[in-house]
């Protein structure tokens, strides 16, 4: 079969499958993915806002493509390109705005560029630092008509324009109360802020615009005050030192307040301007007082120096501020004759509606005013404004009595006003003439003085006499002590009480028994007695022989200290005399004394009369004739008229014993008497003692008695003649030779006591001796002490007059033992040794307390005294020195405080850079919370 | 016709032996197998669509291709600038940097290899629906060397990548990926999809008779 026709091959082909099954799913990937491109393309091409044009003064980092514009922190568009404009003026930047914001930039769109910004607000765009800057737009919510293009600001609005709010004009003298961005508060809380200030239109002020926000400028009226609030004030015035330191926000930024304080405020008008004052007192102020008014000039001419005075002193009328101090200058006067004078003017602007004008008045109405003022007294002088700094002020004053000046009204170039004297209280003056009066006081001298004067006590401190002095003072005082304290001084009282007792009764007696008289005729008799004493010479060899063993006794008792014990005892006889108790003695007793003192006189002339001179060279021949008289008395059997003599001396001697005999009975009753005295009642006693002694007085009274010391002492004086006389008698040659002739009659008296003796007369004699010696031991005991001598004395002349001249003597003779007895006793002798040894303590005292250092602390105290004194002196001569510079400080103090005062250069500055520094604290505190807080956002932003 | 000689018989293909290969294990089936029995992949001889495939992706390669170039590939943000970079910017970038290194890198990587690609695979694709008969040998080397560099597109992608892996240091310096990024990748992917659905058996096709 290899040739079989075959049927026709049919071609067979495979089918052709249709478009679409031909066609893979692939090809849908291409075509999503030239949708999607295409897609997005279209759409980033379609949603592209418009572009907008704004011109800048520079690009200040804005690149193409990169910058975005800001809308509240929203970026709304891009950079595309930054290009010049022709001629290079500004810098184009095209920015590609969203197509939703585009409709809103309108007129008002403002454009800025957005730089890290330090101000007073705060640090602004500080991410603009990381990011770049950026372009931030403002404008309202409505759509107007869109504009393209703009012109950029330089700097940020500082006004938002958008905000709801009122924005008013603030006008002020200078811009340190409105610096840029100064916050404008009330009551403390925030409420705007003010932009950057201007100069005015009349380049008097400063403007500004600021801005209030919404809900406060509802506050605004026309009465309403605007004043910068102050940092802090100094304020030093005459009344005191004030300082006012406001918060520490307001410190460092300062601030304008603002406050209604009246109502019925009108709404404002268009552009409102408000003044901005010093402080809220000025500023009240003006609610009730328009501060700008018209100010009329005034010169003054002063005399004298106006330092102290400067421009911008204050002017017052009455104490109320009318006006200030505009301009002080030299004026030439060539008025006077031929000198060139220099006034110094004083141009015053004086608001004459303070001083009660009206606000329109005009100039001539104004000049008449002052015109009826000035003749009415208106003077201007200046007066003390600040004590510590000598500011001075002018002030306005009506004098009553000011002399008739005119008003110059028409004075060129103002008007003169008459001044009157100045009232300057220059306190560095006053307060240098006290510092000069108390250098000028005689510091030095009395200082001298007084380091004499403790020189002066330290040498008699220091005196061995006076260190001695307390020791034997001691000494003294303790024998004195001893010698009061003993029994005998103690019963003197006792004994002197008896003694007024019984010299009261004396005086009674003495008036009943005229006693007087009797004692007057004693004392004649004792006249008769003693005349008869040169004829009894016989018994003066016994009464020369006593007289001298008492004189040898008292030259062994020292008889200087004798003599100044006698004169002492003389001495305290006549303070006994003296003493009020002697003073009771009656009248008689001076007349006593007075015979007693012509007795004396007597004496005395009888002892300077030649016969006694005489009588040593007598009692040779009386020897002589007594030989021959003991030689008859022999014979005469005088031995026998001798024995009867002593007998009735011995009679006489046993009635004064018997009468002594009573006297320690006397003085027994005496003592009872005390003793019952003591045992009543003081006042009874003391009214006894009263009444004696008044009964003394009435005897006192008489001239007599007062005239009684006198002859008394004249008495003593005599007795001290007397004495005096006999010492010089007793120290007589004749007398000196008298103990061998008396030996010689001793011896022969010897013989005649010998024949006494066998005539039992020695035995009388010494009976009657002893007798008196008892009689005047008895009167010892009884009064013992020196009184008793007086006494005796009295006694003696008592019984001068009754006994006989031998009793006489013998009395005589016992009153010499007495007082021989009373020289003897012990205590007598020892007074000089205790009195010496009273000394001797004392002085030991006194180096007791030497040793103790006493003295030497008292010297020590009186040099430092003296080196204390010596610097005060050194101190006080730098005084005047002191002051001066003290003065100086002060005047330098005024000036640095015046340059520190309120408008001055320094305070704007230094507030200007406090505000500085407290924006950049804010800053530097905001990028630390922002650091803390969320630390990308300073580079990606909030 | 070419230098193959049917008629003697020396060289036979497999199709005309009545056998297919699986294209993904090699597993050689008698015609008509369906499925592998190796890898149970789908048995086909001849793919007819395979070129509608290829040129499917390869034109969804080069649509991608426009954004990655227009469009910024990577995000820089440091402290003080954020900028974005394309391919060819951040080329000149880098030129400008003096890394001229990395700058061919990027050059050769990003630009030169995928437009060679898509010119590359075009040309092979054209190549077979005109049956060209001539530089077979060439034609499927360079196919070959097509597929193989074809990964080597993602070097760019694979920078970014990493770029934006290691620099995320918050606020100092922060890289991200831009969109281009992404298209590119999509760009590369489409190519290689591309270049993996041609039948390089198709260039040898044409030195066939009609083979059915």
């Amino acid at each position: 079969m290899t040739n079989t026709p075959s049927p026709a091959e049919m071609e067979v082909r495979p089918m052709r499958e249709g478009l679409l099954s031909r066609l893979s799913f692939v090809w849908i990937v291409p075509v999503i993915a030239l949708v999607i491109s295409l897609g997005v393309a279209w759409q980033n091409f379609a949603s592209r806002g418009p572009l907008v044009e704004i011109s800048f003064s520079s690009a200040s980092g804005i690149t193409a493509g990169e910058t975005v514009l800001k809308y509240r922190d929203v970026t709304v568009g891009r950079v595309e390109a930054v290009s010049f404009d022709e001629g290079l003026g500004d810098v184009l930047v095209n920015v590609r705005v969203d197509k939703d914001i585009a409709p809103y930039l309108d007129d008002d769109a403002v454009f800025w560029v957005v730089q890290p910004n330090v101000s007073l607000r705060g640090i602004s765009g500080l991410d603009t630092v990381l990011s770049g800057v950026y372009i931030a737009g403002d404008w309202d919510r409505e759509a107007d008509v869109a504009q393209t293009q703009f012109i950029g600001l330089e700097d940020a609005p500082a006004l938002a324009p958008n905000r709801p709010g009122m924005q008013i004009t603030l006008r002020a003298r200078n811009a340190e109360a409105l610096s840029d961005g100064v916050p404008i508060l009330h009551k403390g809380i925030r409420v705007g802020y003010v932009d950057q200030p201007e100069l005015g239109p009349d380049g008097d002020s400063v403007i500004s615009t600021a801005f209030i926000n919404a809900p406060y400028d509802r506050l605004i009226t026309d009465e309403t005050r605007f004043w910068a609030a102050s940092a802090f004030s100094i304020n030093v015035n005459t009344s005191g030192l004030s300082l006012d330191v406001a918060s520490l926000a307001s410190l460092l930024e300062g601030g304008i307040e603002f406050d209604t304080v009246v109502s019925g405020g009108q709404p404002l008008g268009d552009d409102p301007v408000f003044d901005i004052f010093e402080n809220a007192t000025v500023a009240s102020d003006s609610l009730f007082s328009d501060p700008d008014l018209p100010a009329f000039d005034l010169a003054v001419m002063f005399d004298g120096t106006i330092a102290g005075l400067r421009r911008g002193s204050e002017v017052r009328f009455k104490g109320i501020r009318v006006g200030q101090v505009n301009e002080i200058s030299a004026v030439v006067d060539d008025g006077v004759g031929d000198r060139l004078a220099v006034d110094l003017r004083a141009v015053l602007g004086v608001e004459p509606a303070r001083m009660g004008l009206a606000e329109d008045a005009s100039d001539e109405e104004v000049r008449a005013f002052f015109d009826t003022l000035v003749s009415n007294g208106l003077r201007a002088r200046l007066v003390t404004g600040s004590l510590l700094s000598g500011a001075l002020t002018v002030e306005l004053l009506q004098l009553d009595d000011a002399a008739p000046v005119d008003f110059d009204a028409a004075g060129d170039p103002y008007p003169v006003l008459p001044t009157t004297d100045n009232l300057i209280t220059d306190v560095t003056a006053t307060a240098e003439g006290v510092l000069q009066r108390i250098q000028s006081l005689p510091i030095e001298d009395v200082f001298n003085s007084a380091i004499d004067l403790m020189n002066a006590i330290e040498d008699v401190a220091r005196n061995e006499d006076l260190q001695q002095a307390p020791g034997s003072l001691v000494a003294l005082l303790d024998e004195a002590r001893a010698l009061v304290a003993s029994d005998d001084v103690q019963a003197i009282p006792g004994d002197v009480r008896g003694v007024i007792n019984g010299v009261g009764g004396i005086v009674l007696s003495a008036e009943e028994a005229q006693l007087i008289a009797k004692l007057n005729a004693a004392l004649s008799t004792a006249n008769v007695t003693l005349a008869n004493i040169a004829q009894g010479t016989a018994n003066l060899p016994a009464l020369t022989a006593e007289a001298e063993a008492v004189l040898a006794k008292v030259n062994a008792l020292q008889l200087a200290t004798l003599l100044t014990q006698t004169e002492n005892t003389l001495n305290a006889a006549e303070v006994l005399l003296r003493g009020e108790d002697m003073q009771a003695l009656p009248a008689a007793v001076n007349g006593l004394l007075t015979e007693g003192q012509t007795a004396l006189a007597e004496a005395r002339a009888l002892i300077a009369s030649d016969d006694l001179q005489a009588i040593p060279g007598d009692i040779r021949g009386v020897i002589a004739n007594l030989d021959g008289i003991v030689l008859s008395a022999e014979e005469a059997q005088l031995v026998t008229q001798l024995s009867d003599t002593l007998s009735s001396a011995n009679a006489a001697a046993t009635n004064v014993a018997a009468g002594t005999a009573n006297l320690p009975a006397l003085s027994a009753e005496a003592e009872a008497l005390i003793a019952k005295l003591n045992a009543l009642e003081v006042e009874s006693l003391l009214t006894q003692t009263e009444n004696t002694l008044n009964s003394v007085d009435v005897l006192v009274r008489g001239e007599d008695m007062q005239a009684l010391p006198g002859t008394l002492n004249d008495l003593l004086d005599q007795a001290n003649g007397t004495l005096g006389e006999a010492r010089t008698i007793l120290a007589s040659d004749d007398l000196q030779n008298l103990p061998g002739q008396l030996s010689a009659v001793i011896v022969d008296l010897n013989g005649i006591v010998a024949d006494i003796a066998e005539a039992d007369l020695v035995a009388q004699v010494q009976t009657a001796i002893t007798n008196a010696n008892a009689a005047i031991s008895n009167v010892n005991d009884a009064t013992a002490g020196l009184p008793a001598i007086a006494e005796e004395l009295r006694a003696l002349t008592q019984t001068a007059n009754e006994l006989e001249l031998q009793a006489l003597v013998d009395q005589t003779q016992g009153t010499l033992s007495s007082i021989q007895a009373i020289m003897d006793q012990t205590e007598t002798q020892a007074l000089p040794g205790s009195v010496a040894a009273a000394l001797d303590e004392l002085r030991l005292l006194l180096a007791d307390v030497n040793e103790g250092g006493a003295i030497a602390n008292v010297n020590a105290a009186l040099a430092s005294a003296n080196q204390a004194a010596q610097a005060i002196e050194a101190a006080a001569e730098g005084l005047p020195g002191l002051s001066d510079r003290a003065a100086i400080l002060f005047n330098s103090v005024d000036g640095v405080i015046a340059t520190y005062g309120a408008g001055q250069r320094f305070n704007a500055e230094t507030l200007a850079t406090l505000r500085d520094v407290q924006a950049a604290a804010d800053a530097i505190s905001n990028l630390a919370r922002t650091i803390q807080r969320n630390p990308s956002s300073l580079l990606t932003g909030r | 016709m070419g230098s193959a000689r049917a008629e003697t018989g020396d060289l036979i293909t497999a199709r005309e032996a009545g056998l297919v290969a699986c294209r993904r294990c090699g597993q050689v089936h008698w015609r008509g197998t369906q499925v592998c029995l190796r890898c149970d992949g789908a048995l086909q001889s001849r793919d007819e669509k395979s070129l509608q495939k290829v040129w499917a992706w390869l034109i969804a390669g080069i649509v991608a291709f426009f954004p990655a170039n227009i469009y910024p590939m990577l995000l820089t943000n440091t402290l003080i600038e954020r900028s974005e970079s394309t391919i060819l910017g951040g080329v000149v970038e880098l030129m400008n940097y003096g890394n001229y290194g990395i700058a061919g890198i990027v050059f050769v990587a990003s630009i030169v290899i995928p437009v060679g690609k898509f010119l590359a695979i075009g040309y092979l694709a054209v190549s077979v629906h005109r049956k060209d008969r001539k530089r077979m040998h060439q034609r499927h080397r360079l196919y070959e060397v097509v597929e193989f560099i074809g990964r080597w597109s993602m070097i760019d992608v694979f920078v970014v990548a990493i770029l934006s892996a290691l620099v995320q240091l918050n606020a100092i310096a922060s890289i991200n990926p831009g969109i281009a990024a992404v298209s590119f990748a999509l760009s590369v992917v489409f190519t290689m999809l591309s270049a993996q659905s041609f039948d390089p058996r198709l260039i040898w096709d044409a030195d066939r008779k009609d083979t059915p």
